[in-house]
Order: C-alpha cells, then structure tokens, then sequence
C-alpha cells in the first residue's frame, strides 16, 4: 500500500492512500517530490498517451518513444501547471504536438517520387488524415473516457477492468481478485460508473450530447 | 451520434471500446520508463522552453522541402539556445555567447559533452552522436556552474 502524507489539504499527519487520490492532488503531490504520486499518474494516464498516438497511426515504436518525450517533458512541466486539473488536456495537446512531430520529419527525410507515389497527397496533410466525423467523435470519446477512468480509484479502475475482462471473469473469481464482497459487486460497479460519468471529461461530453438531442 | 452512455451497460461498452484503443504491446515497459523518468525532475532547474520548432511549423510544413534542416529554438528569460539539424550534424548558438558547456542527455546513455566557441557556436556529428539518434534528448547549456535545461524533444530516426 502507497502512502503519502499529503502537504497541502490533508489533516497534519495524516498519511492518504495514493491510488484513491484525484489526479489534482497527484499533480501537487508529485510536483513537491512524491515518486509514488508520479508513478501512480503514469499508470492512469498511459492509455490516454497511446489511445492518441494510435489517432496518428504512429507504429509501437514510434508511440513508445512519443510516450517518453511526453512524461520528460511532464516530469520539468509539473511546477508550472498551474491549473492541476487541466492535465489530461495538456497530455492530449502535448502527445499531438509530439506525433505531428515525428510524421513531418518522417516526410522529410523519405524520398518519393510525385509521379508515381500516391502518399504524396496524403503526407502533405502532415499526418491529417481525412477523418470522418464519425471517427472525430469516436476519438473524442475514448479521450473523454480515458481521461475520466484516470480519475477512478484503484479500486474501481481494477473492479471495471476485471467487468471487461475477455474471456469473462466470474463474480466469485472477481470477489477473491478484489477483496470486494459478490453481493458488493454490482452497487461498485453502478457507483464506478456513475463516478465516470461525473468526470469533468465525460460530463463536458455527456452535456454537450443532451444539447443536441 | 454517440453511442447510449447514460446506462450502465452503454457505458462500460463504450469504455471497453476506448480502453482497447489505449492498448500498447509494450505497455508495461513505456510505463516503466515513464515512471522512471521522475529521477530527471530537478526542482531548481532553469528551464528553456521551446518556443520555435520548424516541423511544427505550418509555413515550413506547407513548402516540403525535403532537405531542409530541423530547427528549434528554446529560450527563456537569460538564454537562448538554436539547434539546427543537417544530415547527420547538430549545429548550436548559444545566445548570448560566452564560456559555455553543452550537454546532449539522453536517458539511459552516457552524456556527450561539447565546448561552445566565443561566438556561442558548437556541432555535434553523427560519429559521436551515436545512438542520441533515437529517442528523447535535452541539452543541457552551463555556464559559471549556472545550468539550464532545455525541455525535452525528439529526434526521429532516420528511415
């Protein structure tokens, strides 16, 4: 189990379970020194990373190596974040920076010949694949749903995991994995996920949906 | 239209679909060296902030001109430092010039270190850049035991 005591809002002395912190408060935490805080933020955050470099069409290769420069540049980023909360906004900008980044100079140094090579049209977009808005808002969807299962305890994120897990996993063998109760699973679930569904992320995204309809 | 999230079952459908769209065959190695990346925090650290980098570009983008060199410029309030990139050379100004050491960091690799000229100029070659082509890299500019970093970047491979 991952402690820290807590310098900002916590009772003097008391010590909080990393994993059941909110990402603001793993933001201060690790910007004031806590590896576990910083740990435990990459651990939430990676899917997000690599749901967006897999946006770019970047290989596996190139997503690591985009991932990397990203939590580097977090790592000297986190004393000026001023807004903690906003950090699931600078991942998304930061990781699109990067992959545009990679597909330019990946253009540059490729020769093709225009006459016969069709990626020509395609690369001169930089990497903007014409997307359709179906896949815009499928992608806006698995950020906002990225980012809002970040903001889920451990608890939750493992119980859910286990919930999608293929092959399925049965309640009794879920039970004995969480230390949660069989009878308990299903109101942790519903609470899991009304909790994800609070998120900043996804209420911005479930708001926006209720206007339209 | 998004798919029904307002009930349980839509929800974790929807969720299932975004987390198989984070998925990554070497997860648990990225994570791992993400996490390690916290031993680069320096708290007292200067830090010079990109602030022009040619493949971002539009104007450069929208010429696709192969050959030009990269560019990036990172500054802060006392320093600025311009990289280009030819072929296989890193060319560097340091402004304002002076007795300067540069750095070339790399995680998991020695450092190379390189003496800048009295007009703040230096070039690192491929020969002793090695493997600094791959990967994350920062330079790091000291002068009068006063360091500054610059933020982290990527130098993409040569296909």
């Amino acid at each position: 189990m991952l402690l820290v005591p807590l310098a900002s809002n916590a009772p003097e002395g008391r010590a909080v379970e990393i994993s059941e912190l909110a990402t603001a408060e793993l933001v201060l935490a690790a910007a004031a020194g806590s590896r576990a805080a910083w740990d435990e933020l990459v651990e939430r955050f990676t899917p997000l990373v690599f749901s967006i470099t897999a946006r770019y069409r970047l290989s596996y290769a190139d997503a690591a190596d985009v991932s990397q420069t990203v939590w580097l540049q977090l790592v000297q980023h986190l004393p000026q974040l001023r807004e903690p909360k906003a950090l699931p906004g600078w991942i998304a900008t930061t990781v699109g920076h990067e992959c545009v980044r990679v597909l330019r100079a990946r253009h540059r140094v490729t020769t093709v010949d225009p006459q016969t090579d069709g990626r020509l049209q395609e690369d001169s977009r930089d990497g903007a694949w014409p997307e359709s808005d179906e896949e815009l808002l499928r992608q806006e969807r698995h950020a906002a749903l990225l980012a809002g299962f970040a903001e889920l305890s451990q608890r939750q994120r493992e119980l859910l995991l286990l919930l999608l897990a293929d092959p399925p996993v049965s309640y009794i063998e879920i039970s004995d994995r969480t230390g949660i109760p069989v009878g308990a699973i299903g109101p942790t679930r519903a609470r899991a996920l009304e909790r994800l569904r609070r998120s900043p992320a996804l209420a911005a995204l479930l708001g926006t949906d209720l206007i339209e309809s | 239209m998004q798919p029904e999230m307002r009930t349980d079952e839509g929800l974790l459908a929807a969720l299932k679909e975004a987390l198989a769209s984070g998925e990554h065959p070497q997860r648990d190695l990225a994570v791992a060296n993400a996490q390690d990346a916290f031993s680069f925090q320096r708290l007292d650290e200067e830090l010079a902030q990109l602030v022009y980098d040619s493949l971002l570009d539009a104007d450069s983008a929208t010429r696709r001109a192969g050959e030009d060199p990269r560019v990036m410029v990172f500054e802060n309030d006392t320093i600025s430092i311009e990289i280009e990139i030819v072929g296989d050379t890193i060319v560097g100004q340091v402004v304002p010039p002076g007795e300067v050491m540069i750095t070339v960091e790399v995680p998991e690799q020695e450092p190379f270190h390189v003496r800048a000229d009295e007009l703040g100029c230096f070039s690192v070659t491929a020969s002793s850049l090695g493997a600094l082509r791959r990967g994350p890299l920062r330079f790091q500019i000291e002068r009068n035991q006063h360091k500054t970093f610059t933020q982290w970047t990527y130098l993409p491979p040569a296909p």
